[in-house]
């Protein structure tokens, strides 16, 4: 192999529908780009909306949206666990195509997993409905706070939530020990070249340098773990500059002060990383208890920090996901939240504000101008997998090199090339900002003379053939 | 909104779809509309469910019957309506597994919360109508997708009566 190519061939549109469209509205119409990450667009939305009216929301509003935001992670990393990463584990990289699903994975490990996956996943929205109103696409984030307060009955039942939240993170890590740490075979895939890339990491930190998904600064580092900036997301484009290809409408970000030298790894290439990952390796901790010890065992097992193998984001997610099972807990305690006062209402002129959260896949960015009126000028939104986009090319490019030989691309050779995209559990309908639906993946094999000699196109599942008319 | 959340289930009419894409945005509107009816029967519970993608469990999650009011390319003339039902069935192995989270669809949900033994309706019917443009950002419906509005929520009246009438 001497290329692998990751193209995206959607179409752009986004920012120029919310073009003339009143502000207050982005929260809304962000959210409503995919159904995965809402929470993540609604609440990078909502704090773009406090900068551009210069409003700062009362401590109980910003405790409700970091609860809420605790709970979307909680919800959102134990499915990505048990759907995406686990068939790849559990079954095995090379297990026949039609046991490598949710579904083999339910027949190995039996409903009762299944079913306690499920009921985890839902209480955590049941959270998220009690702070923001409604399970999906919730609304409820204004400039300056919150639409609504929280009752101290509804408190104490995320408490109770949260309690069973940090239970099933413990078990989850667990099952990770048991299944993937104590495999050799895996350790050594996880450790392996395939599945190494040599990047810059970026996430937000707070004023510790500890993990926060909500707010704070960003944080880079570079190849060798040094802090190489740190700034607020309002001087995002001092650091980041976006570059062009013209074979996708993807555009590739990269760190400005290092420079864009093509889609290549290590520190003269300004290529980075934003991922649970990198989340870790931005840090320099934890602030809940059990998941720093988790933190702690991850970088001593691993042996290295920062750590560069692309399938250890899985181990991070788990590791976030117990942190954020725990935050949610601390949060649901401190009586504060159940506070009436959520809002502060905003009295400037709107102009420009920025919003930065870390979505579950990465860091999110926000930027909107406004005239006097409030009537939306320009919008750029960076997305956790734009920010991803030349290191996922990266990986695959390694992973292609080192795992294909000749022309052999056999089921699992592919699978484990996908393997190495998976781990970033990319989300083209928000990087393009187009619509969202069924990814199809095609993968071109071309000569030394670019000429196609196979094309594979992954199956998909067949929409009607569970329809029968009536 | 807690109503959405905490209603005693019953049956639940559920409006899927993006309201920024055209065509997409017909389940909800087909929801407010039948929301500004006053005659639908109490113990019907209607939902702006949008993109759920997995989060389509919770929702159904305890109901006895759903109607997912939805687009569907079939190749039909724009605007025109389709009565599908979706039964549980054996879960089939499907080659292949996901590249993202993004990729879960709303069969393969079902089929996971039926194997995970969820209480969620065995049989869901389907109101679809062809569109003519989802892919286009706009929040309006095409012309012949917004003739067909009346037609389902006809056929959704229709659907209640049954499913009343043999209660």
């Amino acid at each position: 192999v001497e290329n692998a190519y990751f193209q995206v061939p959607e179409l752009r549109g986004f920012e120029k529908f919310c073009e003339g469209r009143p502000v207050e509205e982005m929260p809304d119409i962000t959210s409503r780009i995919c159904g995965v990450c809402p929470e993540a667009h609604s609440m990078a939305s909502t704090k773009a909306l406090d900068a551009v009216f210069s409003v700062e929301p009362p401590p109980a509003a910003k405790k409700l949206r970091e609860l809420f935001y605790s709970a979307y992670f909680v919800a959102d990393h134990i499915t990505n666990f048990y759907i995406l990463a686990a068939p790849d584990f559990v079954m095995g990289p090379s297990a026949p195509k039609g046991d490598r699903n949710i579904i083999g994975v339910i027949g190995k490990l039996g409903h009762e997993i299944a079913s306690s996956v499920l009921k985890h996943r839902s209480d955590a929205l049941d959270a998220i409905a009690m702070v923001g109103g409604r399970r999906i696409h919730p609304t409820w984030g204004v400039p300056g706070g919150v639409s609504k307060p929280i009752t101290e009955e509804q408190r104490a039942r995320i408490e109770k939530i949260a309690e069973s939240e940090i239970e099933f993170a413990k078990l989850t890590l667990k099952l990770f020990d048991d299944i993937v740490l104590s495999n050799p075979e895996y350790v050594h895939l996880i450790e392996s070249d395939a599945y190494t890339t040599e990047t810059y990491h970026m996430g937000l930190v707070d004023e510790q340098n500890k993990v926060n998904f909500y707010d704070g600064k960003i944080r880079v580092v570079d190849p060798d773990g040094n802090e190489f900036a740190k700034f607020s997301g309002a001087d995002y484009k001092e650091h980041i500059a976006e570059h062009v290809e013209p074979w996708t409408y993807l555009k590739y970000p990269y760190l400005k002060n290092v420079g864009w030298k093509g889609l290549v790894s290590g520190k003269n290439s300004g290529v980075y990383r934003a991922t649970p990952l990198s989340r870790l390796n931005v840090a320099d901790g934890m602030t809940t208890t059990l998941a720093q010890s988790e933190y702690e065992r991850f970088f001593r097992t691993l042996g290295r920090k920062p750590v560069h193998s692309t399938l250890s984001t899985h181990w991070a997610r788990l590791i976030e996901l117990l942190h954020a099972a725990e935050r949610m807990r601390e949060l649901s305690q401190d009586p504060e939240v159940a506070s009436r006062v959520v809002r502060t209402i905003p009295s400037a002129t709107p102009d420009e504000g920025v919003g930065v959260v870390e979505a579950a896949r990465g860091t999110l960015i926000h930027h909107y101008k406004t005239d006097d009126n409030g009537f939306v000028k320009k919008v750029n939104l960076i997305v956790a997998t734009t920010n991803n986009h030349a290191a996922i090319s990266i990986s695959i490019k390694r992973a292609a090199q080192e795992l294909i030989r000749k022309d052999e691309v056999s089921d699992t050779v592919l699978n484990k090339v996908e393997m190495a995209f998976r781990a970033y559990d990319p989300c083209y309908a928000c990087a393009t900002h187009t619509l969202p639906g069924q990814m199809r993946l095609e993968v071109n094999i071309y000569d030394g003379k670019r000429k196609l000699v196979r094309s594979i196109r992954r199956p998909q599942i067949a929409q009607n053939e569970h329809f029968a008319a009536v | 909104m807690p109503t959405e959340q905490y209603s005693t289930k019953g049956i639940a009419i559920i409006g899927l779809g993006n309201p920024l894409l055209t065509d997409e945005g017909l389940g909800l509107q087909v929801i407010r509309k039948l929301k500004d009816d006053t005659d639908v029967p109490d113990s019907v519970t209607m939902i702006e469910a949008g993109t759920p993608g997995l989060s389509i469990l919770s929702i159904l999650e305890g109901y006895s019957r759903a109607i997912v009011v939805d687009i569907a390319q079939l190749g039909g003339k724009p605007g025109t309506v389709y009565v599908l039902s979706i039964e549980k069935q054996e879960p089939k192995k499907h080659p292949l597994n996901i590249g993202s989270m993004h990729e879960v669809d709303f069969i393969s949900a079902l089929e996971l919360g039926w194997s995970a033994g969820l209480t969620i309706p065995t049989q869901i019917t389907v109101i679809a109508v062809e569109p003519k443009d989802y892919r286009s950002f706009g929040l309006e419906l095409t012309s012949e997708v917004s003739e067909a509005v009346p037609l389902v929520v006809k056929e959704i009246r229709r659907q209640l009566a049954t499913v009343l009438n043999t209660k």
